[in-house]
């Protein structure tokens, strides 16, 4: 796409020539998100550093009449923060500020830009937390969270982001700011809509955060974890079903697959699992009391389905051990594959067995690794297929297999993405995952807040093009 | 789409499709057998009543609001238009969240038929440790437990309020051993604050009709009870842990004619006010309600 020069005569002299990349070498960054394999080339990128600049950020793509995406670390998996149709990149990075931590209301107030694990720092300070930690905690920002309704390995027991997020200030593409909820949260009764709800996950179709209030918590006091190993699937499947049964909730309920066992075995952080087996980590937070009491309950249903052998640690080194296995596993993957398709769905638990056999033997006959490590406690998978995009016919296969996948989870009443958002990259399931009415619903919406597809084109609904004056549109 | 909204009931994977005509009682008896509940306790009202009366209860403080325990929505709108929203699962980041928006909003937009619960595993035992004292000292006792470790391990805590006393009440959830732990840790915040408390076997609530519900700072729920019971009576209930309340005034036309103030009242701890028979009017995005209402018509 060309874009007139004059857009960025403008942009430099409202945020200066180092808030403004036009060069290629310079844009080539912003090229794709955390999925990697696919790129969409963007015409520019904006960084605003203050409130008041992302407001005039976007008012210049408006007059402009570009599209353009907010991107914040580019952590997502689904092709969320890509310049899908070219356009604009607002890259809200900069605006990373903790404005405001409320110890007695359990409340904080952020930008969008704020890394998540910088938040919890600050936050541990006061004795409190911020439950959502998606894997990419240390560079994910608080912003994207939001956009995606991310979730993570506390999600089991703490729930997802929209249960955290009490209001939202947000910037609409009519130029109105308007707040939903705030410090104290929102009541939605009669004619006052549940909108906050609806931008929560809302993949960055609908507007443009500027602030954001998150309930929080108290830090717990102790932790127990488990590591327990099986050499049957079925025998961590039940177990599975087991602990979610019961009334102690545990924090996470993790599986890890044979092949990426050894894979962490084989790297520094090599956590002694062993590795002819399926590894499932579990672990509970509280009070030291309760939490010492509640151990051996937890134990005893880990025993019940042929364990091979059970670890079980309350000691920080140990469990960050452990942990630290279990979140590098994706970045391990990233050494014995040019190219990793990571895959998000949910599945009703009953179904991990059948599902994960399913993807084993349809991978086996393509010649496909699948690698599987995910948050088996909410039913939600994580296949990452290894292969090489330079060879389209491998590309060809890893494509088929995210349809095997997506298929039988729909068969299963299941979703398409728990926590990684629809982005790009699945929006060919759309149409056999809603009927036709329920994506008029939701384009009729669209249609509410964002009439031209201007703001992240290309997402979510397929054929979701921005409808400019500049722009060839797509055949 | 897979017709996902036939009526079922699913133990292992704890959800189940019902009429949201079905009586919370009639879902507990299916449940009880497999050791799980829906998280709401009013038994008497139908699935529907309960979403329209209030999104909180007493296990609110653990499990959040009921649009937090609804996976999906059988949908039905002025037309007769049906959409199923949402999926049978615990997570689901397809598309906008329609299944919140719709439990939160269900009159203006049409009638949620059917609805996917998300089940809960029942403890073994509840019971309550109930605080009877000043609202000085209800304030400072429940800050000391929200804050505090145990906050996390509760079920509920609430605070019900009249003219005639004030009254905090902590629900707790677990085997015996858990329970005795969780007591006598409630019981030794005593030692730092000292109130009256007793211990009592887990009752199902004040479900008396409310004329308002609203939300605030966490901080302010007993201050916000203590103004409005003064002012004008009747009896408040808040959800300490959620930040939330609902209120039934004795003064009730007293009350509904000081809109202006409790309004600013409410603005002042951060928070809104709903009241039933004031249809309020929305305040945001009036316009883009407007206008879906519109386009779904089409």
């Amino acid at each position: 796409m060309k874009i007139n020069p004059k857009f960025f005569t403008k942009a430099i002299d409202l945020f200066g020539y180092k808030s403004v990349l036009k060069e290629p070498s310079a844009l080539v960054a912003y090229d794709n998100d955390a999925l990697g394999f696919h790129h969409y080339p963007c015409d520019g990128v904006l960084l605003p550093r203050t409130r008041e600049e992302l407001v005039k950020a976007v008012n210049l793509c408006l007059e402009f009449d570009l599209p353009f995406v907010i991107r914040g670390a580019g952590t997502s998996l689904s092709g969320g923060p890509v310049a899908a149709e070219g356009g604009v990149v607002i890259h809200v990075s900069r605006l990373n500020k903790i404005l405001d931590i409320d110890v007695n209301n359990m409340v904080c107030e952020v930008e969008p830009g704020v890394v998540l694990n910088q938040l919890n720092k600050e936050l541990s300070g006061y004795s409190l937390f911020y439950p959502p930690d998606p894997s990419s905690g240390s560079v994910c920002t608080i912003g994207g969270n939001v956009a995606e309704n991310a979730g993570g390995l506390r999600c089991f027991k703490y729930g997802m982001t929209t249960n955290y997020v009490l209001g939202a200030e947000i910037l609409l593409l009519d130029g109105r700011v308007v707040t939903l909820g705030g410090p104290g949260g929102e009541t939605y009764r009669g004619n006052n809509c549940d909108w906050k709800s609806i931008f929560i996950g809302s993949e960055g179709m609908l507007g443009i955060f500027l602030r954001l209030w998150l309930r929080l918590k108290p830090l717990p006091e102790k932790y127990w974890t488990f590591l327990v190993t099986f050499k049957e699937l079925q025998d961590a499947a039940n177990t599975i079903v087991d602990l979610v049964r019961n009334s102690i909730t545990p924090l996470a309920i993790e599986l890890i697959d044979k092949n990426v066992i050894k894979l962490i075995e084989a790297s520094p952080v090599a956590a002694g699992f062993d590795k002819d087996c399926w590894a499932l980590i579990t672990e509970i937070d509280g009070p030291g009391e309760l939490v010492d009491c509640q151990a051996p309950i937890i134990k005893k249903i880990l025993e019940k389905h042929s364990p091979k052998e059970i670890i079980l640690t309350c000691e920080p080194v140990e469990r960050a051990k452990l942990w630290l296995a279990r979140k590098s596993a994706a970045g391990l993957m990233g050494q014995i594959s040019p190219d990793i398709m990571t895959q998000d769905a949910v599945i009703p638990r009953s179904k991990i067995g059948e599902v994960l056999a399913l993807l084993y033997a349809e991978s086996e006959k393509a010649e496909i690794h699948c690698l599987n490590v995910f948050h088996a406690g909410d039913g939600n998978l994580h296949p990452n297929f290894l292969f090489d995009s330079r060879i389209p016919e491998q590309e060809k296969k890893v494509k088929e297999l995210g349809k095997v996948l997506m298929n039988k989870t729909i068969e299963c009443g299941g979703a398409l993405s728990g926590e990684h958002g629809i982005g790009n990259d699945k929006m060919a399931y759309i149409p056999s995952y809603f009927g036709e009415k329920e994506i008029k619903l939701q384009e009729k919406l669209l249609k509410c807040f964002n009439p031209k597809n201007q703001l992240n084109p290309g997402k979510v609904f397929p054929n979701r093009s921005f409808v400019g004056c500049c722009v060839e549109h797509p055949k | 789409m897979k017709h996902i909204f036939e009526l079922y009931y699913d133990p292992i994977d704890m959800s189940c499709c019902v009429d949201t005509q079905e009586l919370i009682r009639t879902l507990e008896s299916k449940m009880s057998k497999d050791n799980l509940f829906f998280p709401f306790y009013q038994k008497n009202k139908t699935l529907r009543e309960v979403m329209q009366y209030c999104n909180y209860d007493t296990f609110s403080y653990r499990f959040g609001s009921i649009a937090d325990n609804i996976l999906g929505v059988l949908f039905e709108d002025k037309n007769g238009l049906q959409y199923q929203i949402g999926a049978r699962v615990v997570k689901n980041v397809t598309g906008f969240d329609f299944t919140r928006f719709f439990c939160q909003n269900e009159n203006e937009f049409g009638v949620i038929k059917r609805a996917i619960l998300r089940l809960r595993p029942k403890p073994e035992a509840f019971q309550q440790i109930v605080l009877l004292d000043s609202k000085d000292n209800c304030e400072k006792f429940c800050d000391l437990i929200l804050h505090s470790v145990w906050a996390t391990s509760l079920m509920g805590m609430e605070f019900i309020g009249n003219k005639k006393e004030y009254k905090v009440i902590i629900t707790i959830g677990g085997n015996n051993q858990e329970i005795e732990i969780l007591t006598k840790a409630i019981l030794s915040f005593s030692a730092k604050i000292p109130v009256r408390l007793a211990v009592q076997n887990f009752e199902d609530g004040n479900k008396a009709e409310y004329l308002a519900s609203g939300n605030l700072l966490l901080s302010k729920n007993i201050e916000l009870a203590d103004y409005l019971i003064k002012q004008y009576g009747g009896v408040y209930k808040g959800f300490l842990g959620n930040g939330v309340f609902l209120y039934n005034p004795q003064e009730t036309d007293r009350f509904i004619s000081s809109e202006t103030e409790i309004v600013s009242k409410l603005q002042s701890y951060k928070g809104s006010i709903y009241w039933k028979q004031q249809k309020k009017q929305c305040e945001n995005l009036s316009d883009i309600r407007k206008q879906l209402l519109l386009a779904m018509k089409d």
